[in-house]
């Protein structure tokens, strides 16, 4: 028991002190004589928290921003592959043929997605929400189909035992099934979102959000002040993934396996 | 064991080998090696803005001086400053109110030439919109700037009529505009206004009838433009401080025969590579000369005057956001933006 606490605090302990020690190394400069970079060019930690905590004020509306493209993104985006998914269920002789050809859409990079949206749409929030969700369909359609059809063996079985039609067998079985594949494809989906979210700013004709932040401060010289934008954009990214990830542990407690 | 002794042999094999293609290579090097390589990077892309370098370069001014000279664009990713900085490029081209921003922030820059005299910076607005002054520009205007270092004049001239400093990001055509997405969008007076009122192909053919525009040297708000900057650390070789000096005069040279025939620099700038026609290249450098000037001043002057007053306008409206910063742009004098030791040697020694 005792050895079971242990290596359950080393878990939390080894990797905050390779944190720190990331942190100290960077702080002293190792890193600047190993990549022969400048401390302009790469400023310390310290320095990166004390602009960071001037900025405050600016740097949080920019962030509100920029979660609420990924978040919209994100929950437009998931649920259009659900749909997918979904009509891919009940169509499957070329359900599935459909979903490989939209997987397609995974292989268009954000940088040449985002300037399209800026000429669909003329409002800006609008395209960066557009390319959000377009990064967010194919993960979430793929995974919610799989969770709809990779069913345990025998129940699908049971089910046309009972004499159950299409409904009841979506509704009884699969839809429940799909649950921890469909959280499976948020959590993709968060990290996607967050990248689609701030490369679209870079291109967006609204000069607002972290994504603009850091291009116009990293152009600028102004590293600190970058950085500290760097760090807001991973805050909450993080943030975004410990919620979904909350949900989840919630959503599938009553599961054995 | 056989097969240790067969990878040593191996190895001194190689070792040889490659020490023999260093010396050959080195050796190779050596016989042309006359001229001095020397890399100047650009604010932007190839064109007659910066067709003083493409004429020098084209005449053999920089191999007159024993140079060669290698001309980088810059396609907005990579910023002149950060070329100097890391030692990519030796020279770069940039704005005054960008280098001292940069100067704030620590980096060891400082200009050796001013080449615009004047700003080339406009606001303009369609007839319509009736915005032809800084006083008439309303809180719902939409304004657009590229940003990127590119913004200070325009926030300057906002403040100083009472108005939020936040602008539309415009991206580098004029669609926003020509759409009425921005209402009063930045243009350089030698490239966006060309492309808004001229009817060449690629111009959107407005007439300047059709335009109002607000002129940064009427507002009192101008600062300077393209300049020619080093670092300190570059400098502190006196072989460097001798290239410098050549490539001045070899410069400023090409300026001269640029300016004195605008058609033919824009003739050359086309064969440098190009993204936009020749009749656009041929607006913009007739208008780049006004911008040198070249009548009324020795191409390259350091103004003293007008630096103070750019000095002067980004201490008061550059936001750099980071006390240190701030502290140090705040204490920039003129002795630490620009000196004219070496614009005086290279005028000196014609």
């Amino acid at each position: 028991m005792a050895s079971k606490t242990f290596s359950a605090a080393m878990g939390v302990i080894l990797p905050v002190l390779f944190g720190v020690a990331i942190v100290v190394l960077w702080e002293h400069q190792a890193f600047h004589r190993l990549l022969n970079v400048k401390v302009l060019q790469l400023p310390l930690p310290s320095r990166i928290l004390s602009v960071l905590l001037e900025n405050t004020g600016k740097i949080i509306p920019d962030a509100v921003i920029t979660l609420r493209t990924a978040v919209l993104g994100l929950l437009i985006g998931s649920s259009i592959g659900f749909l997918v998914a979904i009509i891919a269920t009940f169509f499957p002789r070329w359900g599935y043929g459909g979903l490989t050809v939209l997987s397609a859409f995974n292989a268009i990079p954000v940088v040449a997605l985002s300037p399209i949206m800026n000429v669909w749409f003329s409002s800006p929030s609008v395209a960066k929400t557009a390319v959000v969700s377009i990064v967010c369909m194919v993960a979430m359609s793929v995974n919610a189909f799989r969770g709809l059809n990779d069913l345990k063996p025998f129940s699908l079985d049971l089910m046309k035992s009972y004499a159950s039609g299409m409904g009841p067998v979506f509704l009884k079985l699969r839809l429940p099934n799909s649950v921890p594949y469909i959280f499976t494809g948020i959590r993709i989906n968060v990290a996607s979102a967050m990248i689609g979210a701030i490369v679209s700013e870079y291109f967006s004709s609204a000069s607002n959000g972290l994504g603009f932040g850091i291009r116009n401060k990293l152009s600028t010289g102004q590293f600190p002040l970058g950085w500290a934008y760097i760090i807001g954009a991973s805050a909450i990214g993080i943030l975004l993934y410990m919620i979904v990830v909350t949900f989840e542990g919630l959503a599938t407690k009553h599961r054995s396996n | 064991m056989k097969g240790l002794r067969n990878a040593l042999v191996a190895a001194i094999a190689l070792a040889a080998l490659i020490g023999f293609a260093g010396c050959s290579g080195k050796a190779a090097a050596k016989a042309p090696a006359e001229l001095e390589p020397l890399t100047i990077h650009l604010k932007w892309l190839p064109q007659s803005q910066f067709m003083g370098y493409y004429v020098a370069d084209a005449k053999g001014y920089y191999k007159d001086e024993g140079l060669k000279v290698t001309i980088t664009p810059c396609d907005g990713t990579i910023a002149p400053e950060q070329g100097v900085s890391t030692k990519t490029a030796d020279i770069g081209v940039t704005w005054v109110p960008t280098l001292l921003t940069y100067q704030a922030q620590g980096y060891d820059f400082i200009e050796v030439a001013q080449i615009f005299q004047k700003s080339g910076l406009l606001l303009i607005s369609k007839k319509a919109a009736g915005i032809d002054s800084g006083a008439k520009i309303k809180k719902t205007t939409k304004v657009g700037n590229w940003g990127l270092g590119n913004e200070y004049e325009i926030k300057a001239l906002l403040q100083k009529n009472g108005l939020p400093t936040k602008y539309t990001n415009q991206d580098f055509t004029m669609n926003a505009f020509d759409k009425g997405d921005i209402d009063l969008a930045s243009a350089m007076t030698y490239n966006e206004y060309g492309l808004v009122i001229n009817k060449y192909t690629g111009a959107l053919g407005y007439g300047a009838e059709n335009v109002n525009v607000i002129d940064m040297n009427a507002e009192g708000v101008a600062m300077m433009e393209d300049c020619l900057f080093v670092s300190k650390e570059w400098l502190a070789d006196p072989k460097n401080e001798a290239k410098l000096v050549k490539f001045l005069r070899a410069s400023l040279k090409g300026w001269k025969d640029a300016c004195a025939d605008t058609n033919a620099a824009a003739d050359i700038v086309m064969k440098a590579g190009s993204s936009i026609s020749l009749e656009h290249q041929q607006f913009m450098a007739a208008q780049v000369k006004k911008l040198v000037d070249p009548d009324a001043v020795p191409i390259g002057t350091l103004d003293e005057a007008k630096l103070a007053q750019t000095l002067d306008l980004t201490k008061k409206y550059a936001e750099l956001s980071d006390s240190n910063a701030t502290a140090k742009l705040q204490a920039l004098t003129l002795a630490d933006l620009y000196t004219d030791k070496y614009l005086k040697l290279a005028i000196a020694a014609k």
